[in-house]
């Protein structure tokens, strides 16, 4: 079973989790494939001792492409699970912060 | 931005320069978005990561470092500015004291700074130089040798004539270690010469024991080496000298008439011939004394004078003269490193040993150059166009026009033009002091409606001919600091 210690698999940043962060106060995870926003919401407040407002949850589907130079070979990128946590105003998650990550 | 400023004995300027916080602080966001442009940082697009991404990413010192560097280049030039410094070349950053504030510790070589003696009061004896008829003679009979006709006569040897013989010699007394042959048999072709004449040989006076003698004759003539004798092991020693006689040959000179006259170029007659052999010699002397004028006035300018430059411009100047070496070297087919290995040297060594006379040759180069400036020597616009016409149609003459085509150049011209002016500046240079040491009287003339070097050649690298610039080849002061 999932239990909260293994939900969160690592912090997404992009270009556009970086904005989401910026204008919407909101921290993206990857996080296991069995989790539930309930087990994320429990995870992060746990963990992270800050309040959590909502949770979004995408299933990012997994990709394929074919490899250019060798047309046969079929490239796969696995699917994952996204999950987008908006923070109560006036908390904050460290890593997303900066150099101490 | 504080400044402070140390002079150096070398003619260089010890700079300090304190950054302040907020300045390293956009210094370090700019060096952020350099980075975060230039390497791949994953989840943004080039360019696109915040600062504290890229910090995180790159690591806060190698951001710190790239904004150091950018610091150095942004602060250099600001720093001259503001400290009222004249650099010769690109300066140094040396070493960077602290980093928290921010120093930097730059060293600056400065112009070369010149001070004359009173060069206008250098005064020598100039002796006009004058060709003798003898001399004359003399080149004109050395013209005539080389047409001479040798002709194999029937009769005792006499003044002028070519004898070959077979010549040996022995030493009388045989000291320890030497061989009493002192010369092995040899055959010798021997122009008889009227009385003795020091360049005989084998020594003074032999020819005339020639005189009188057939074919087939033979003879032994002892002779004691004086003690004043130009080889020196024979000093005073005795030896023999056996000869045979195999071939008398009449010499003929040409006539020295208006044929040999024509035969010898575009002379018409005797008159012609002995008169241009007669400039021409004037010509060589005068120009070899000139020199060595020059050379007496420079000495004098140099000793009165006091010039500062920064070392830099004597490795500049020890580049060149290593330049030069190589050019002539590869005239000779040869190697620079070839040449050093045959020496048993290295680079380090050659530079070393070449140090004194590029030093020399820098102090004369400076001082011409600030008595030109302070003579107010200019160069004329047309002076240096028939100086550059007269150079293309030279090197034109022997190129075919597509060579030609490739060879000139803007590049090349403008080296051309550079070249010209300064040669003509050193040489108007020369002669105003020529004619000062000589104790003629001029004021320095400003009426020659100068044209300054800089409208011909806009370029940096161009400057002014009287710049010291042009003669140590290219410095761009604002170049950002090595490290």
């Amino acid at each position: 079973m999932t239990t909260i210690h293994d939900v969160l698999l690592r912090p997404l940043i992009t270009e556009k989790s970086n904005y989401q962060n910026a204008t919407l106060h909101q921290y993206a995870f990857e996080v296991a494939v069995g989790a539930t926003k309930t087990l994320v919401k429990d995870a992060i407040e746990t963990m992270f001792d800050v309040e959590v407002v909502r949770v979004n949850v995408i299933n990012a589907p997994a990709k394929r492409t074919r490899r250019w130079r060798s047309r046969r070979l079929m490239v796969r990128s696995s699917g994952y699970k996204k999950a987008i946590v908006t923070l109560a105003p006036g908390d904050t998650i460290e890593i997303f912060e900066g150099v101490k990550g | 931005m504080k400044i402070e400023t140390q002079t150096l004995e070398d003619n260089q300027v010890k700079m300090i320069v304190e950054i302040e916080p907020a300045e390293m602080e956009s210094a370090m966001h700019r060096a952020a978005r350099k980075i975060s442009q230039q390497t791949k940082i994953p989840g943004f697009r080039p360019g696109k990561a915040p600062y504290n991404v890229v910090l995180r990413f790159a690591g806060e010192e190698y951001v710190s470092d790239k904004a150091v560097e950018l610091l150095v280049d942004e602060t250099y030039p600001k720093a001259l500015d503001e400290a009222k410094v004249e650099p010769y070349g690109p300066g140094e950053l040396k070493d960077i004291p602290s980093r928290d504030p921010l120093k930097f510790e730059f060293i600056v070589p400065l112009e070369p700074e010149v001070t004359l003696g009173d060069y206008r009061a250098i005064r020598l004896d100039y002796e006009e130089q004058i060709v003798s008829d003898e001399e004359v003679e003399r080149t004109i009979n050395s013209l005539r040798e080389r047409q001479v006709v040798v002709e194999p006569v029937e009769r005792p040897a006499q003044v002028g004539d070519q004898v070959s013989i077979k010549l040996s010699a022995q030493r009388k007394q045989v000291n320890e270690g030497e061989s009493a042959v002192l010369l092995p048999e040899r055959p010798q072709l021997i122009t008889v010469a009227e009385g003795t004449t020091s360049e005989e040989w084998p020594f003074p006076g032999f020819s005339s024991h020639l005189l009188g003698l057939s074919v087939g004759d033979s003879k032994t003539v002892s002779y004691t080496f004086p003690e004043d004798s130009p080889f020196e092991a024979l000093r005073g020693k005795e030896a023999d000298y056996i000869f045979v006689i195999e071939a008398v040959k009449s010499r003929h000179l040409p006539e020295l008439n208006d044929e040999f006259a024509q035969s010898q170029g575009e002379y018409e007659t005797v008159d012609a011939l002995q008169k241009a052999v007669r400039d021409s010699l004037e010509a060589q002397k005068k120009g070899d004394y000139d020199s060595g004028y020059t050379e007496k006035i420079v000495d004098v300018l140099l000793q009165e004078a006091v010039i500062k430059f920064p070392p830099q411009m004597l490795d500049h100047e020890i580049d060149h003269l290593v330049d030069d070496l190589k050019n002539r070297l590869a005239r000779q087919k040869m190697e620079l490193e070839t040449y050093l290995k045959t020496r048993q040297m290295d680079d380090a060594a050659l530079r070393e040993e070449l140090k004194p006379s590029a030093e020399k040759r820098l102090r004369e180069t400076l001082a011409l150059l600030q008595v030109g400036k302070a003579e107010n020597i200019k160069i004329g616009r047309d002076e240096i166009e028939t100086e550059a016409n007269r150079t293309i149609t030279q090197l034109g003459s022997y190129m075919n026009p597509q060579d030609a085509r490739k060879i000139f150049t803007d590049e090349f011209m403008q080296h051309m033009f550079n070249d010209i002016t300064t040669d003509l500046l050193f040489k108007k240079t020369v002669a105003r002091l020529h004619a000062l040491a000589k104790g003629e009287t001029i004021e320095a003339d400003e009426s020659e409606a100068p044209v300054e070097a800089e409208t011909l050649v806009p370029t940096e690298e161009a400057a002014s001919a009287s710049d010291a610039e042009s003669t140590t080849g290219e410095t761009d002061p604002e170049q950002p600091v090595a490290e």
